[in-house]
């Protein structure tokens, strides 16, 4: 194939020269004719064409024999689409083809849309890293762990996977509810100064979920009052997340504003570390995410020091394992990565969750009916993990959400080496890769009926048998570090809700209509009216 | 390119949001440990800290070693200034039921010979009211601005260690302290760090240039029952050696404090030490009707000692930090002015860092703004007290001083070193004893700038020269005709010396 785009590339221009009917030997006068006769603006001219011929023929050559428009808008490409990004564009896109291309500015994406090339993708990590979006790198510095590749990568997170456990996740619990607790009242005077007339709750449902993330993550090493303002801010880093933005940041622009609250937010969470450092030397009790990971390396740290002393060190109170002492910068670093991991993707569940609830009362129902047997009847009792799992039914509701409206639509990788994707094409390198996951997730033969929200699909049906179609959170070595942790909170958010609140949901002609804000959002942005229930 | 500025519609949970409540405060100050202020050191300068932002709305965790009554030495007399600055921070009540003694103003003997120094009477009182000082046992005054700290809402006092201070590694920028509380390792978070830890500070040294210069220290003695030539009034007792202070700290206490400078020979171990100087070269030159008194305190033998130091102020420029008190800026203690400079200082400090200013004192670049106006608008007064104190220092402890001493001014300046006991001093001694015996002006500017009620750093300056004329003038006036060119050279050379010893100083107070 790489022949057959050769070919296209020569043959015209050749035509071109060889129909002009000039000879070789005029070559030297043409040369002269062009530096003597004509102005700059010619010359500019000429070479501006010349580059925007080598721009058509680039991509023409790179896309090969998969879908894609046959030609690309000189250089920028189908760049202000992705400025204002539509879920029917790319869902006409996945529709297109196993796999499709665009191209915009310097970068070719490529896009694979079914099951198997989605996997085939995210389970290729000899050709393939995560890039997240391009300006990831620039919020989260490239040095962070996210874009570690291979062994450094593995290692890294072996790390981090004992703070998601479950014997972990349940030391965060309580504050979580806690939190639950305080937006809930919040949601119930935003509607009373409402008047009882619905608002849109998407930013509410976002700042929720900050506040949980930064409980979960930072504990109480930062104020309610700095939650707010990461919270508030960080609107405007999901802004900035665009899959494909300008290269380079300029001011006042999205990026920059989204560079400066991603600093912030650092600078933030950096101060929480040094904290839980010296917190933690103190003895402190694990609290947090971070806390956990800092009282690891002390741990660490301590057996270092004892095997260097020759102290003799029994193997069950060896640290399962061994980590060095990450600086402040780092911890802060690692800890943004979940925050920017979970906030949009969680943000997004949340708001489909409340609305998919509201407008199924029978699901409400049931839901409601579950939390109070698990809780013994007693709506007020605290939340921990055996109630968790037995929450069947509301799990249920918040699996199908997520297959229903998978936050997380696609998650660009990055080619490292000539990716022979199928044996017909083979993505050059130092493009742009994205599984997708939604075609997955409402593939007919997996999720019968796929368009239809229906809970039991996962307690009667076959739903939880579908594994390889479950793309929600990924596969291969990137899965989502925090599947599980994400699924408890929303499960308990609900659930807790449920009990203390009632709300309505005055749907629009809007409401099912997806719009695409990093993930997906009702486009409405969900108008509700919550009230106490007594 | 959509430019995306930040809208506050996105905040509608921010509008809404109440402010944040009490308990929730409390609760962070007690469980997390964490608040606004986390000021070390429960002293003169912490309580009266702790209590101003408190009543502000901030949060508060003030940090002491020890809650236990202080016995000290130091902080006895609270100048007009310092009780004017107590009033406006609604903690004058501290003064009451501690026994404190009204102090009136100064009585001070040259050679034996006294005169008294009223406080000026105060120009904005419609009755023309002399204001008054206290003097007092420090430990009963703390322990007053302690329970007026705890009294306050939003203020907790621990007691516990301070050990070192919590930076953010990657900014720098303060974030708190780590302390021992009893056995156990601490830890208090702020989002500003008071550092107020006193004379002898462990916190300064990273964050401070200069480092405070001693050559003398007073010496404390508890006299009972004796009687003051002047009751109620403070004593400057000057004469062969260097100055000796008296007041009366409670009904049946007078407190004396004498300055020893290093390395004396009189107070030399060879020569018996500090008690035998004492005994021989102090207690001689001390008023009749004291000297039982001292003698049977000498006798008892319960002698403590404190260094007299000197240290510039400097402009706080760590983020989320602010050394402040003793810790930042100390003066000689012969005109009993720190308390005073505290006092004040909070007031101003209170005033600059007031919410409406400052919203959130995490904010570093704001308070470090602020703290660069701290720095030059408490020079009003302080830079009078400090200089003040020094020069008057250096102008009646030279008789005493040792030859070898490289002196107090070194870091200052090289060459301008005061020799001691020289007779250029000896002239300035002389004139500023009778400038202060024509009474009126002369002696209600000096005692108005001492008591911190005059803020005016050109009285300061104008009063000093005055002195220097007229100490030339009456060496001019008592010197034979015949010699006047001598003496001409003479009044240069003692108008030289007063310019080397005010100048160190005020240089010192011209920089940042
Ligand atoms: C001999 C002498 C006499 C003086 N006489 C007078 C006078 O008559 N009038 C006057 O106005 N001024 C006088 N002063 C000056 C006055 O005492 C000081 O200026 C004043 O006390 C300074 O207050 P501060 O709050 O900075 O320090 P302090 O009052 O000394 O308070 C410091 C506090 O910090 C605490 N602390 C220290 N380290 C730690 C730690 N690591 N953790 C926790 N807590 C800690 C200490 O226990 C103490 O309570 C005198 C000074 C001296 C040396
Ligand atoms: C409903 C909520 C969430 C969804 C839908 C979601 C989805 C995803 C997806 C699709 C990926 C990419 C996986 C891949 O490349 O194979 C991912 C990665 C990741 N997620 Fe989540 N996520 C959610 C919540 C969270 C939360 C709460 C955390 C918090 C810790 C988190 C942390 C991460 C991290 C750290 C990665 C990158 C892992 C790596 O590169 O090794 N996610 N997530």
């Amino acid at each position: 194939m790489a022949a057959a785009a050769g070919n296209s590339f020569t043959s015209p221009a050749a035509n071109a020269l060889y129909g002009s009917g000039l000879d070789v030997k005029d070559v030297g006068g043409v040369l002269q004719r062009l530096f003597n006769g004509t102005s700059g603006w010619t010359i500019a001219l000429t070479v501006f064409l010349m580059l925007v011929v080598y721009d058509q023929i680039l991509y023409i050559y790179q896309k090969g024999s998969i879908a894609g428009p046959r030609l690309k808008i000189p250089f920028m490409g189908p760049f202000l689409d992705s400025v204002n990004p539509k879920f029917e564009g790319y869902k006409a896109k996945w529709d297109s083809g196993d796999l499709s291309c665009v191209s915009v500015f310097h970068k070719f994406v490529v896009i694979a849309s079914t099951r198997d090339m989605a996997r085939k993708v995210f389970n290729s990590p000899m050709y393939v890293k995560p890039c997240v979006v391009d300006v990831a790198q620039k919020l989260l510095r490239p040095t962070n762990w996210v874009f570690l590749d291979g062994k450094a990568h593995v290692d890294f997170r072996k790390g981090l996977n004992g703070l998601f456990t479950r014997r972990a996740l349940e030391l965060y619990l309580p504050g979580q509810e806690e939190v639950y607790d305080k937006y809930f009242a919040k949601f119930l005077k935003l509607s009373e100064d409402a008047g009882r007339k619905p608002i849109p709750f998407m930013s509410a449902f976002r700042e929720l979920n900050c506040a949980v993330s930064c409980r979960t993550f930072v504990g109480h090493y930062t104020t309610d009052e700095a939650v707010r303002k990461i919270a508030n801010d960080y609107y405007m880093i999901t802004a900035a997340l665009e899959l494909v933005n300008f290269p380079i940041i300029i001011p006042f622009t999205k990026t920059w504003y989204g560079k400066k609250a991603a600093d912030m937010v650092l600078e933030e969470f950096a101060k929480c570390a040094a904290k839980s450092k010296v917190r933690m030397a103190a003895g402190g009790d694990i609290t947090c995410i971070m806390d956990g990971w800092v009282k690891a390396m002390l741990e660490s740290q301590e057996y270092r020091e004892k095997v260097a002393k020759g102290v003799p060190v029994d193997e069950a109170n060896k640290p399962a394992i061994l980590l060095r002492e990450f600086t402040d910068f780092e911890i802060s670093q690692t800890i943004f990565t979940f925050l920017f991991a979970s906030q949009d993707a969680s943000s997004s569940a949340t708001t489909w969750l409340f609305q998919l609830m509201a407008d199924r009362p029978d699901v409400f129902e049931r839901v409601r009916e579950e939390q109070l047997r698990v809780r013994d009847g007693d709506k007020d009792r605290k939340i921990d993990m055996d109630m968790m799992d037995k929450m069947v039914y509301t799990r249920a509701v918040v699996k199908e959400t997520l297959r229903y409206r998978p936050p997380v639509l696609m998650v660009p990788y990055m080619v490292k080496k000539e990716f022979p994707v199928t044996a017909s094409y083979t993505v050059p390198k130092g493009s742009m890769v994205v599984p997708t996951t939604y075609p997955a997730l409402h593939d007919p033969e997996a999720y019968p009926d796929p368009d239809t929200f229906n809970p039991d699909r996962w307690i009667t049906g076959t739903a939880e048998q579908q594994v390889k179609n479950w793309l929600v959170f990924g596969t291969g070595p990137h899965y989502c570090l925090g599947q599980t942790y994400a699924q408890l909170n929303l499960m308990a958010m609900i659930g807790k809700a449920s009990l203390h609140l009632d709300w309505v949901h005055h749907a629009t002609a809007q409401s099912e209509t997806i719009k695409v804000f990093a993930t997906i959002f009702p486009q409405d942005d969900c108008p509700l009216v919550f009230t106490k229930r007594e | 390119m959509r430019s995306e500025v930040p809208n506050s519609s996105r905040s509608m949970i921010l509008r809404s949001d109440p402010d944040v409540s009490a308990d929730v405060r409390d609760q962070r100050r007690l469980r997390d440990h964490d608040a606004d202020v986390v000021i070390v050191g429960a002293g003169i300068l912490g309580c009266a800290l702790a209590v101003a932002l408190g009543k502000q709305g901030r949060s508060v965790l003030l940090l002491e070693k020890s809650l236990k009554e202080p016995d000290r030495i130091v902080g006895e007399l609270l100048q007009p200034g310092g009780v004017a600055a107590l009033e406006k921070l609604g903690l004058r009540d501290c003064l009451d039921d501690i026994d404190a003694i009204p102090v009136y103003g100064y009585e001070v003997i040259y050679y034996g010979q006294g005169v008294e120094i009223p406080y000026p009477e105060n120009a904005n009182d419609p009755n023309r009211r002399r204001p008054e000082g206290r003097s007092f046992h420090h430990g009963r005054f703390i322990q007053k601005l302690r329970d007026a700290a705890m009294r306050t809402p939003n203020v907790n006092i621990v007691e516990t260690t301070v050990t070192d201070i919590v930076k953010n590694g990657w900014t720098g920028q303060i974030l708190g302290v780590q302390s021992q509380t009893k056995l156990n390792s601490d830890y208090y978070f702020g989002s500003l760090t008071v550092v107020a830890d006193g004379y002898s500070s462990k916190f300064r040294k990273q964050y401070i240039k200069h480092q405070p210069v001693s050559r003398s220290k007073f010496w404390g003695l508890e006299l009972i029952d004796t009687e003051l030539p002047r009751p109620r009034h403070g004593h400057v007792v000057l004469g062969d050696s260097a100055p000796v202070l008296l007041y009366q700290i409670g009904t049946h206490e007078t407190r004396a404090l004498v300055d020893v400078p290093d390395n004396i020979p009189s107070a030399s171990v060879k020569n018996g030490g500090v008690k035998s100087h004492l005994r021989n070269v102090v207690l001689p030159g001390l008023p009749k009707s004291v000297r039982p008194a001292f003698e049977a305190a000498l006798d008892k033998g319960a002698l403590r000692s404190m260094p007299n130091s000197w240290l510039p102020p400097t402009t706080n420029k760590t983020p989320g930090m602010v050394i402040l008190g003793d810790a930042m800026n100390m003066r000689h203690p012969l005109t009993g002015g720190g308390m005073t400079v505290a006092f004040n200082d909070v007031v101003l400090l209170s005033e600059l860092l007031n919410p409406e200013k400052v919203p959130d004192l995490g904010d570093t670049k704001v308070v470090l703004q602020q703290m660069s106006k701290f720095h030059w608008q408490r020079k009003n007064l302080t830079s009078v007290i400090n200089i003040l104190a020094q020069a008057l220092y250096s102008l009646f402890a030279a008789n005493g001083t040792d030859p070898s001493d490289p002196g107090y001014t070194t870091n200052y300046s090289l060459t301008l070193k005061p020799e001691t006991a020289d007779p250029q001093l000896r002239v300035l001694q002389l004139g500023c004893f009778r400038y202060f015996q024509m009474g009126g002006q002369c002696i209600d500017g000096p005692v108005g700038l001492l008591a911190g009620i005059i803020r005016q750093p050109f009285v300061l300056f104008y009063h000093f020269f005055a002195v220097a004329l007229y100490s030339i003038w009456i060496m001019l006036r008592t010197r034979s005709l015949l010699r006047l060119p001598l003496t001409v050279v003479g009044g240069a050379a003692v108008f030289w010396k007063a310019c080397v010893v005010i100048f160190p100083y005020i240089f010192s107070e011209v920089k940042v």
